[in-house]
């Protein structure tokens, strides 16, 4: 029976510790800042380079989207806080849905360019007034 | 008509606690007169719950706009499918929705066994039941009350969300709820057994079928929403990670554990705590997963409606996990004398836990994924979210492993194989999948993951077949039938093991669709001007047009696309943005699918100028076909698997499954 005990103890272990392994890398992977714009600009020393999810309301009206381009550009700021700092976004692609809607919050993933001083998406989620239930998009 | 459906909540309610006392009562005094008194109340409450859903989609198909639940979720031009289907497209009506069909599904475990001499059980399990059904119908009374009026009438109703009018969110939700609802009974058969002390097969027994019931709707419910995101939203993808996908997902995942080990309790008696701990764990992750969705704790991209319902459920939960773990802590000592042990690593039941170990660490995986966020805020006052890498990562090679044990699982044996048994069954899928390598190889898949998915994938179908193969030759053998005979003998003989199989083999199918289209989906934008032609891979696209046309209820604008493969012409398709009428500032995608089985051509309309150049996005996503292909197998298989079967059957089936496994060199019990 020691023997087996033995066994039993030193599998478990080996699971937990490929487990907890698999976690890390995925970990490394896959976690990021999710910050709001203001937050973005408090936090630019620790976050300035890498990539982080940048979560805020579309100032309306800014919106412009070139075709010939492929160049979406528009602005981001806290949500329900009119004298929050603005974002520049751009992204390349065709822009995603309800983009133009009145308080529409979108997350947008990237990284911040401090020369260009505009935030370079490589990935947009919509999100919608919560009025509705049950929207989706993603781009 | 609105007074109605009101007081037929109340009267529900009423009744509810009535059944709850009378059951407590008669429980306590062994009085069976207020135990029937309690059985008759819960069809009773059944009848009401049916009431008040007839008024409520009455109202619908009337356009009565008073109620702020139809006005919020219906207009006049909606049709009238949508209007029925508005039961549950919001939350108020979807909780009434769910409300309803536990009290069905409490109807029909009531009928099936109130007159049976053998029930002592049933009051238990009925407390439980009852139980979840109050919590429920306090909701729909006063927290969510779908027959609310509004204070102003409008004259046109909100209109249904664009996005929501597709077939396949029809019926995500409500296949959704019949897996949550469905697991209800199972959790309080076991939460019966608990109390009673008797944690035997019996309850497995009993609830076997809506086990397997329970969870085909929930595989469904997640498919169905896939589907739907596939085809609605205009991304290109199945599956985000989203919390809110992830919270159907993980009870899906312990449910499915619980599916399996609930076997190994009915065949060698072992993993009884175990059990009743994963349909715990399944009916706490629904209520969960309900939480999360609806209070809006953790940021999704699915924006319900937010609202104090989240927090009861969240009320609700703690209860729930309070009292069951109360149940089997003060349970534990007792039941586990009980358990027999696991004899050797490589055996079958062996090969059932480690399905479990995984099943529960990707769940676990998902669950740390989701909640991440909420953690490092109260730990780092910084939200750090996790996103599809983080779940891909972990869950990728866990679901690899998984298909490896489905193929590896057959080749075993009960309690112990041999070294010589295990080398003999495991030559032939071995070798073939070898053989897949060069093969995977030469058609270009070189990357370590996909290869090991498409040669596992192999590996399993390969025992799988092998399984039905000497099945039916043990059949020909033993009755001097025609092959085909005897394998309809086999496969309706034990349904049980070969819809299993079947199910594995759409399980594959599914993973196959997933791996195909998440390791080789490629994507590009182009701009066109009319006329224009662009080649993508072995497509040819041209743009010769962009229409408007006119519905009911919207105007579409569509590019025409003639797609060309290889030369050949395929067809044309008309990715377009559609502008419903109650909401003309938010055009919805509606994109353009050539599908096959290799691979999917999916078109997407990004934007379009005065001068007619448009935006597109082509997308081809390999194999995804076979995602919709598998569920299809694995809806067969599950019905193939409790498709009743006659006595006679059943005998000759174990006697059967006996030659079987002595063909196969394993000792029979």
């Amino acid at each position: 029976m020691k023997g087996r005990q033995v066994t039993i103890v030193f599998s478990v272990l080996l699971i937990l510790a490929a487990f907890s392994y698999l976690v890390f890398l995925g970990m490394k992977e896959g976690s990021m800042y999710y910050l709001e714009v203001s937050e973005l600009f408090e936090r630019l020393d620790e976050t300035g380079h890498g990539k982080v999810r940048v979560n805020g309301e579309i100032v309306p009206g800014s919106v412009n989207y070139e075709t010939g381009a492929l160049t979406l550009n528009f602005t981001l700021k806290d949500k329900d806080v009119e004298d929050s700092p603005r974002l520049n976004v751009i992204y390349i692609g065709p822009p995603p849905d309800m983009l133009e809607q009145e308080g529409v919050t979108l997350v947008a993933e990237g990284s911040y360019n401090m020369e260009k001083e505009i935030f370079e998406a490589k990935k947009l989620l919509v999100k919608c007034p919560s009025k509705y239930e049950k929207k989706e998009g993603e781009a | 008509m609105i007074d109605f459906g009101k007081y037929s909540l109340l009267f529900s309610l009423i009744l509810s606690i009535f059944v709850f006392l009378g059951l407590i009562y008669g429980i306590r005094r062994k009085d069976a007169r207020f135990i029937d008194m309690s059985y008759r109340a819960t069809k009773g409450i059944f009848v009401f719950m049916t009431f008040a859903c007839f008024f409520l989609i009455y109202a619908f198909i009337m356009d009565d706009f008073r109620i702020e639940y139809v006005a919020s979720y219906s207009e006049k031009a909606l049709p009238i499918f949508y209007k029925i289907t508005g039961l549950w497209a919001g939350q108020k009506g979807s909780l009434l929705f769910w409300g309803w069909l536990l009290s069905l599904f409490t109807f029909i475990t009531v009928q099936r066994d109130e007159h049976k001499v053998n029930s002592l059980f049933l009051p238990y399990t009925l407390v439980f039941l009852n139980l979840t059904s109050m919590f429920f119908l306090v909701l729909v009374n006063f927290v969510t009350p779908p027959f609310e009026m509004m204070t102003m009438f409008p004259a046109d109703g909100n209109g249904l969300n664009p996005l929501l009018q597709n077939p396949g969110m029809v019926f995500h939700p409500p296949a959704l709820y019949l897996g949550y609802v469905g697991f209800t009974v199972p959790f309080a058969f076991a939460m019966a057994a608990l109390v009673m002390e008797d944690l035997g097969e019996w309850w497995i027994k009993k609830t076997r079928t809506w086990t397997l019931f329970s969870w085909v709707f929930l595989t469904l419910g997640i498919i169905f929403g896939g589907w739907w995101a596939y085809m609605e939203l205009g991304w290109g993808g199945v599956w985000g990670w989203d919390p809110v996908e992830n919270s159907s997902f993980m009870p899906w995942l312990t449910a499915t554990a619980f599916l399996h080990s609930v076997i190994i309790q009915e065949k060698r008696r072992m993993l009884k705590i175990w059990n009743v701990s994963l349909i715990l764990l399944t009916f706490s992750l629904s209520i969960f997963g309900t939480f999360i969705t609806r209070s809006g704790i953790i940021s999704s991209v699915h924006a319900f409606g937010q609202s104090p319902v989240g927090f009861v459920f969240l009320g609700f939960l703690i209860l729930v996990l309070a009292a069951g773990i109360y149940l089997i802590w003060t349970r534990y000592e007792k039941l586990k004398e009980q358990n027999p042990r696991i004899e050797a690593f490589l055996s079958r039941e062996s090969s059932f836990l480690y399905n479990n170990i995984i099943l529960v660490g990707i769940c676990f995986a998902t669950f740390w994924g989701t909640i991440f966020p909420l953690i490092s805020e109260a730990v780092k006052g910084v939200k750090i979210s996790v996103g599809p890498p983080f779940f891909n990562t972990i869950n990728a090679p866990l679901f690899l492993l998984l298909i490896l044990l489905m193929g590896v699982c057959p080749l075993l044996g009960w309690r112990k194989t041999s070294p010589k048994g295990i080398l003999k069954n495991f030559l032939l899928p071995f070798s073939l999948t070898a053989l897949t390598l060069p093969v995977l190889y030469i058609s270009g898949i070189k990357s370590f993951m996909p290869v090991f998915f498409f040669s596992f994938s192999v590996f399993a179908i390969t025992t799988l077949l092998r399984e039905f193969y000497l099945g039916t030759s043990a059949g020909v053998k033993k009755n001097e039938k025609g092959w085909l005979s005897s394998f309809w003998t086999l496969v309706r003989r034990n349904r049980r093991k070969y819809g299993g199989f079947v199910i594995h083999a759409g399980m594959v199918f599914i993973v196959l669709g997933l791996a195909g289209y998440g390791y080789f989906q490629y994507k590009e934008d182009f701009v066109l001007s009319k006329g224009q032609e662009v080649t993508i891979k072995n497509y040819r696209l041209k743009y010769t047009d962009l229409t408007t046309r006119k519905k009911w209820n919207y105007e579409g604008v569509g590019s025409v696309i003639e797609v060309y493969n290889s030369g050949k012409f395929r067809g044309t398709l008309r990715p377009e943005k559609r502008f419903y009428k109650k909401r003309e500032r938010e055009p919805t995608t509606e994109v353009a699918i050539l599908t096959g089985m290799v691979e999917d051509l999916y078109l997407i309309l990004g934007a379009w100028n005065s001068d007619g150049s448009i935006t597109l996005t082509v997308v081809i996503n390999p194999l995804i076909s076979w995602i919709w292909v598998g569920t299809g197998v694995v809806m067969f298989g599950t019905i193939w698997a409790v498709l009743p079967r006659r006595r006679r059957e059943e005998e000759a089936g174990l006697l059967e499954k006996d030659i079987i496994l002595h063909l196969k060199g394993v000792e029979v019990e």
